[in-house]
């Protein structure tokens, strides 16, 4: 390309910039833009829970026709038949384990609580315990971003009134390394946002002495927003209750 | 922290303040002043529920994204069969030197616009109207620069000749052919 082709260009990118700015006209607002806005995003949201329940309804339908997609939805106490292998044990006693690499741990599930876990990406575990009946994501893995793990597995669309949701996951090593007086995680969590409700995520340490290295979970502790107390007593019974195992 | 009456009042500010300029983009990609407000309160509709998220950072670019990319779904699923006729309307060809209303200009840069492809429009909205380099035009369309490069002078050449009978438009190009 010639230098004058270069000058040609440049003075037709420029007098096209000009022309685009002298022509496009600048029509007014309508007064009530907002309420526009307003109305399409309440016509959206209507929208997305009629998908969302027709897309229970029609789950639910082929968890009938299909008697091996019943387990893939499960509740505390109950044992799920012929469900996929996963890292997540349910013990006696309301008790689920969560392994990791090296070590695990075991966690009390609240009364009347639900748990379930799923594989992320990278093979490890994450256990959600919530309030409400959870199911298994449709894709049947997870990503593996580490603090996104309710956004990426959905395990739920929205928590109901009250409802709360704790998912656990040991933390990467990069979190690990960490120091852990600076327990958030992330002052916000998308992934609550993504079940339409507010929440925190933070590092959890258990056990650990001079000799033994701890075992360090990420936690994210999602709540309906309409409950205002910072950490409700079940999740401190959950958190309070975790408590190290063995692997094996 | 913010509450949701705050976060509303933001988002209200920002509409107030960007929506001229974002209903301008608007019309340029629509190329009809109806379809440009649709397609802007339906773009506000969408970002006003993730608004405490972007509104940290770049909300503008954010909403601007969001017009080009709901336009070209638009164009997919609705539009893809309505290819503008020969413009009946078209200004004449006027004498040299002879006024020419600027509404009618508007008219014919409005026709010119949407025979222009879509991806084309993109372009053009992106680097002659909000001034992006090829490389952030490249990016928020998800395609290579050299492709931003091309379709550029693609649409550039479509205008040149579209426009090019109309008095006024062009200062000094008349019969340049670069792209050729």
């Amino acid at each position: 390309m010639t230098e004058p082709d270069e000058e040609q260009w440049d003075e037709t990118e420029r007098e096209v910039r000009s022309l685009l700015e002298a022509v496009v006209p600048t029509p007014g607002a309508p007064p009530d833009r907002m309420a526009a806005v307003r109305r399409r995003v309440r016509r959206r949201r209507r929208r997305n829970a009629a998908t969302v329940g027709a897309a229970v309804i029609a789950v639910s339908a082929l968890a009938f026709v299909v008697p091996g997609l019943r387990a893939e939805v499960f509740v505390s106490g109950e044992t799920p038949a012929a469900s996929p292998p996963t890292t997540l044990e349910r013990g006696p006693a309301e008790s689920v384990r969560l392994l990791g690499p090296r070590k695990g741990v075991t966690v009390t599930v609240p009364q009347g609580w639900y748990a379930l876990s799923v594989d992320d990406a990278r093979g490890g575990p994450v256990a959600f315990i919530a309030s409400q009946p959870l199911s298994r994501s449709a894709r049947g893995a997870c990503v593996s971003d580490t603090h996104d793990a309710v956004r990426t597995c959905r395990p739920l669309s929205q928590l109901t009134e009250g409802g709360e949701l704790i998912v656990l996951r040991h933390a990467d090593k990069s979190d690990m390394e960490r120091d852990m007086a600076s327990s958030p995680v992330s002052p916000s969590v998308d992934g609550c946002e993504s079940v339409r409700s507010k929440g925190r995520s933070f590092l959890w340490k258990v056990g650990g002495s001079a000799s033994v290295a701890p075992v360090v979970l990420e936690v994210s502790d999602c709540r309906d927003a309409s409950v205002t107390t910072e950490t409700s007593p079940a999740a401190s019974k959950v958190l309070n209750s975790i408590a190290p195992a063995d692997a094996s | 922290m913010t509450t949701a009456g705050d976060t509303a009042t933001t988002f209200e500010e920002f509409v107030t303040a960007r929506g001229p300029r974002l209903l301008r983009v608007a019309w340029l990609l629509t190329g009809d002043a109806h379809l440009a407000e649709d397609l802007l309160q339906t773009v506000l509709a969408k970002v006003w529920s993730k608004w405490h998220r972007i509104s940290t950072e770049n909300p503008e670019a954010y909403v601007r994204k969001a017009l080009v990319n709901t336009h070209m779904s638009w164009w997919r699923r609705r539009w893809r069969d309505e290819i503008p006729h020969e413009p009946e309307q078209m200004p004449e060809v006027t004498e040299a030197g002879a006024p020419f209303d600027a509404v009618d200009l508007q008219q014919s840069l409005a026709l010119v616009i949407r025979r222009l492809p879509v991806r084309q429009r993109a372009v053009v909205v992106l680097r002659y109207f909000e001034e992006l380099s090829v490389q952030e035009t490249a990016q928020l369309l998800g395609c290579h620069s050299g492709t931003v490069k091309s379709q550029a002078a693609k649409a550039l050449k479509t205008l040149r000749a579209e426009l090019a009978t109309v008095p006024g438009v062009w200062k000094g190009i008349d019969s340049r052919d670069r792209a050729g």
